[in-house]
């Protein structure tokens, strides 16, 4: 079933390159992994993780020194089988980070250009071009551009006008590197409804790379979490968010308090760790041994903030020492037995620099993640 | 990855064996003439004699005191570069970046001074600065304190106001505002918004920025000044001063002819080319090619004026007007004198040398040489030419490196030489020889003669294309061709279109590397002209350079009309 309904298997994907002093550098590092039909997988990771060698190597733009990529049940590369299908002719439609619309075409023009080269000749008429690129430019809001010079559209409009291009020839599998990142904030927020509205529209397969956590928890079905060459996590938004599986995915996807502990022993159901703030109740899956030391992420939105004195288990005695308003939450640093830790509070809530408070963490709210 | 590990895997040896065949086309023309200057710079046989080696020839460039003084008054003239470049650029950034009042016109008019062969022009200015009877010097000597003429055109200063008026500045202001151009404003506001004033704005953001295009039109001009010749020929030899390229023509010229002199002084200028290219190639390499057009909006022009705009552009129209309207005015009308230069004798004036050129069997044949060969030469050499740039652009094959440093090697020999070369070349290969007497050894000696400054700003200019722009072809499905002819031709088309007018007009002008390959039946307007010029029938030649000067005009008008309706519009 699973081999059925898989668009995209990357498997055991290795690229090397020799950095300066002839040192070899793996930009990929074994990287294996499943795109259900119909659903965005996201490659998320810093700048220089391998995410956008991965992709490239997928559109066949680069070409790795081992390894397997089978696209729609059709290998396209495989280095045991020596098989390596020219980017052309794989049929995949790319968005470019930089846009790579063609400045010298009009709107038209750009978007036609995938149905007329020689690949595709005779496959439409003249009429059906027209057709099919005015359907695609509606779906991206750009009909009645057609005539239009590429140069001549916004930075927002450009990028749709991209989209269009790599839509046009129904491809059964869409890639996306970092498509978003040159638009500014608004817009940004507002392609990216657009993308998932699309995405879902279309049905089609998408691999999008990305640094931006936001992007990535907002568009996607999978995530797979990057750092230097290796997926070191695949899961759900929910999943990178609330479980991340070490420090670093912890670190990247969303911001967090690190608090180091060590554990004092069982306690039922639960463990209790002695911290800088002092004891706490911890709810986890993983098995600990009294004496060890851990470290706890904790998200800010998980430290709740009360203007009165500490009172009942989880809870301590704690002072304002930052608090930023922006409208819809605030961003409070609060000093808690000389562990300086964010919180993510509720607007309403009226607690100037200096203020004393209390802090609240729910025991399964921390997680054990070295 | 070892050379045999590389072999193993299939791509690998593709890249090698495209490499190969890549450097085998290359060097075919490039590398051949070298091959055989070499072996003739020791060959002491007189001519028409079987081969004998010996190191006569090389002796000579070391022991005579002329060719010693030849090459050192090489260098001196080639100060003219340096200073051309500063005003080359400055007058490129008025027209660009401070965008005078004008500027289209003004850069049309430089292009026209650039392409306006030099022997019309050079005419034009010795009657205007001739010691004797220059029309300058009796103009200034009319005003009190004058006693004297003031302008003496031969000598070493007549030779770089010449050459800087007809080329040097010209070309500096061709080749560098097209990269100016291309530069995004955003990155000189930036600047200033930092506080920067106009020359700190310059000196630390925007020539940085379009260095790459300076270096590469420092270092054309350097090689290609070393090797310029009429000017030299015309203005030095009656003073006494020679240049390397004067030098090597005296010595083919002589009875009987120093093959072996000429050579082995050709074989010096290449050690000193290659130094040059080597040295251009690392510094490429060190830099790197920095994407400018990026298929994201570029903003280049600059709306505010000022009354100092108004000025700059009214100072270049005058530069202009001495530089380029003055000698061919003063050509036309010595064009129509009974005897060339003599003004002021009683009815001086007449239309006879017009109407015997047109009668002239010779004339009309020499205008479809010149136009079949400099529209074929043009047109073939932009698309060969703009293919050997994107392989050394784009591709990884094998041995770019060397092949860009070939790609110089047709400058390494004055074009003489490379006549001389390329007529044995063709005369002694058996099958090649039934071409003499047509014009395709002309076609091919021009292809090879242009092929560097083609290469060269072809290369820059793909250079400066984002590879992202042609793999979103790519991932459109589209195979190479189409990606050349439908997003890589189009993006360069403003470089196409100023290569095309380059080797058209130096196809148009040239004479040395085709005098001795043109059959009296293929013989050029330029070759024509020549010959009237060093027959003493100076009036001739005049009409000639004036017809020469206006198919210029026409050829360039109609290419930059051209070359605006493709590219990058909006």
């Amino acid at each position: 079933m699973a081999e059925n309904t898989s668009m995209l298997e990357v498997r055991n994907l290795e690229k090397r390159f020799s950095a300066d002093g002839g040192k070899i550098v793996k930009a990929i590092d074994n990287v294996s992994f499943d795109i259900p039909k119909g659903t965005i997988f996201t490659l998320l990771g810093p700048s220089g993780c391998g995410k956008t060698t991965t992709l490239r190597s997928v559109a066949g733009l680069e070409t790795p020194d081992s390894g397997e990529i089978v696209v729609s049940g059709r290998t396209v590369f495989s280095s045991a089988k020596n098989i390596r299908v020219p980017a052309a002719e794989r049929g995949l439609g790319m968005m470019f980070q930089s846009y790579a619309v063609w400045p010298h075409m009009t709107v038209f023009e750009n978007v036609a250009f995938p149905l007329t080269v020689p690949i595709r000749r005779g496959q439409y008429t003249k009429a059906q071009v027209e057709q099919e690129v005015g359907r695609t430019l509606d779906a991206v809001a750009l009909g009645g551009f057609e005539g239009r010079h590429a140069t001549q559209l916004s930075g927002g409009q450009q990028q749709r006008l991209a989209l269009a291009r790599a839509l046009i020839s129904r491809p059964p599998l869409l890639l996306l590197d970092e498509p978003l990142s040159n638009l500014d904030a608004k817009l940004r927020e507002k392609m990216r409804f657009e993308l998932k509205r699309l995405q879902a529209d279309l049905g089609v397969t998408s691999i999008y790379v990305t640094h931006d956590q936001n992007e990535a928890l907002g568009l996607s079905h999978q995530i797979a979490v990057m750092n230097q060459g290796q997926i070191v996590q695949v899961g759900s938004p929910r999943v990178i968010y609330e479980q991340p599986a070490n420090r670093f995915v912890a670190e990247f996807v969303g911001t967090t308090n690190f608090v180091p502990a060590e554990v004092l022993g069982r306690d039922g159901e639960r463990y209790m760790v002695e911290t800088a703030f002092g004891k706490l109740s911890l709810a986890t899956p993983r098995a600990l041994n009294t004496g060890d030391k851990i470290v706890l992420s904790i998200r800010p939105e998980h430290v709740m903030v009360k203007a009165e004195a500490a009172s009942g288990p989880n809870s301590w005695d704690a002072t304002v020492k930052t608090n930023i308003f922006l409208g819809f939450h605030q961003d409070l640093e609060v000093m808690a037995g000389g562990l300086l830790l964010e919180a993510r509070i509720h607007p309403s809530l009226d607690v100037p620099v200096g203020t004393p408070v209390s802090i609240n963490i729910a025991p399964d709210r921390c997680i054990v993640c070295d | 990855m070892s050379f045999a590990a590389a072999l193993k895997s299939g791509a690998a040896s593709r890249r090698y064996l495209a490499g190969a065949a890549f450097m085998l086309a290359i060097g075919l023309l490039t590398v051949t003439p070298i091959i055989y200057v070499l072996i003739y710079s020791f060959d002491v046989s007189e001519v028409g004699k079987a081969y004998r080696f010996g190191i006569a020839g090389w002796i000579d460039i070391f022991t005579n005191a002329k060719t010693w003084s030849s090459i050192v008054y090489s260098f001196l003239l080639s100060i003219r570069i340096p200073l051309a470049t500063v005003v080359g650029f400055g007058i490129a950034w008025l027209l660009v970046r401070a965008n005078i009042p004008g500027s289209r016109y003004l850069e049309l008019a430089f292009w026209f001074t650039f392409l306006l062969p030099s022997l019309p022009l050079l005419l034009g200015w010795t009657l205007l600065l001739d010691a004797n009877y220059g029309l300058l010097n009796l103009a200034l000597m009319k005003l009190p304190f004058v006693t004297g003429p003031i302008f003496s055109i031969y000598s070493v200063s007549g030779i770089i106001w010449v050459h800087m008026a007809m080329t040097s500045v010209p070309i500096m202001v061709i080749l560098l505002t097209p990269s100016l151009r291309q530069l995004d404003l955003s990155y000189e506001e930036v600047a200033e918004m930092s506080g920067a004033g106009i020359l700190t704005k310059l000196k630390r953001v925007t020539i940085p920025l379009v260095f790459p295009a300076i270096a590469t039109s420092f270092i054309l001009s350097l090689i290609r000044s070393l090797e310029a010749f009429e000017v030299e020929r015309v203005l030095g030899t009656p003073v006494n001063i020679n240049v390397y390229s004067t030098r090597i023509y005296d010595f083919i010229s002589l009875e009987p002819p120093q093959f072996s002199q000429a050579m082995a002084l050709s074989c010096l200028f290449l050690v000193i080319l290659l130094a040059l290219a080597i040295f251009y190639q690392r510094y490429l390499e060190k830099s790197g090619d920095r994407a400018v057009v990026t298929g994201r909006g570029v903003r280049t022009e600059n709306t505010q004026r000022a009354t100092w705009h108004y000025v700059a552009s009214i100072l270049l129209w005058v530069y202009l007007a001495i530089t380029l309207l003055m000698p061919l005015v003063v050509l036309m009308l010595g064009s129509l004198t009974k005897l060339f230069g003599f003004f002021f004798i009683p009815d001086p004036w007449t239309l006879k040398h017009w109407t015997a050129v047109f009668a002239d069997s010779r004339f009309l044949k020499s205008v479809v040489t010149s136009l079949t060969l400099g529209l074929t030469v043009g047109t073939v050499g932009i698309l060969i030419f703009s293919l050997i740039a994107w392989v050394l652009v784009r591709s990884s094959i094998a041995g770019r490196r060397i092949v860009s440093i070939m790609i110089w090697l047709p400058w390494a020999i004055p074009g003489l030489v490379l006549g001389v070369t390329l007529l044995s070349l063709i005369l002694e290969t058996p099958g090649l020889s039934m071409l003499y007497g047509t014009v395709l050894p002309l076609l091919l000696a021009m292809l090879i003669k242009e092929l560097p400054i083609g290469v060269q700003l072809l290369r820059t200019a793909v250079g400066q294309v984002s590879g992202q722009l042609e793999e979103a072809a790519i991932m459109s499905g589209a195979d190479f061709t189409t990606i050349f002819r439908r997003i890589t031709l189009p993006l360069v088309a403003p470089m196409l279109v100023s290569v095309f007018l380059l080797i058209f007009a130096g196809t148009l002008r040239d004479i040395g590397t085709v005098v001795l390959i043109a059959t009296p039946g293929t013989q050029t307007m330029a070759l024509l002209m020549f010959d009237f010029a060093t027959s003493g029938q100076l009036e001739s030649a005049a009409v000639l350079g004036v017809i020469v000067a206006i198919l210029c005009v026409a050829v360039t008008v109609a290419s930059l009309r051209i070359g605006r309706g493709v590219g990058i519009r909006g």
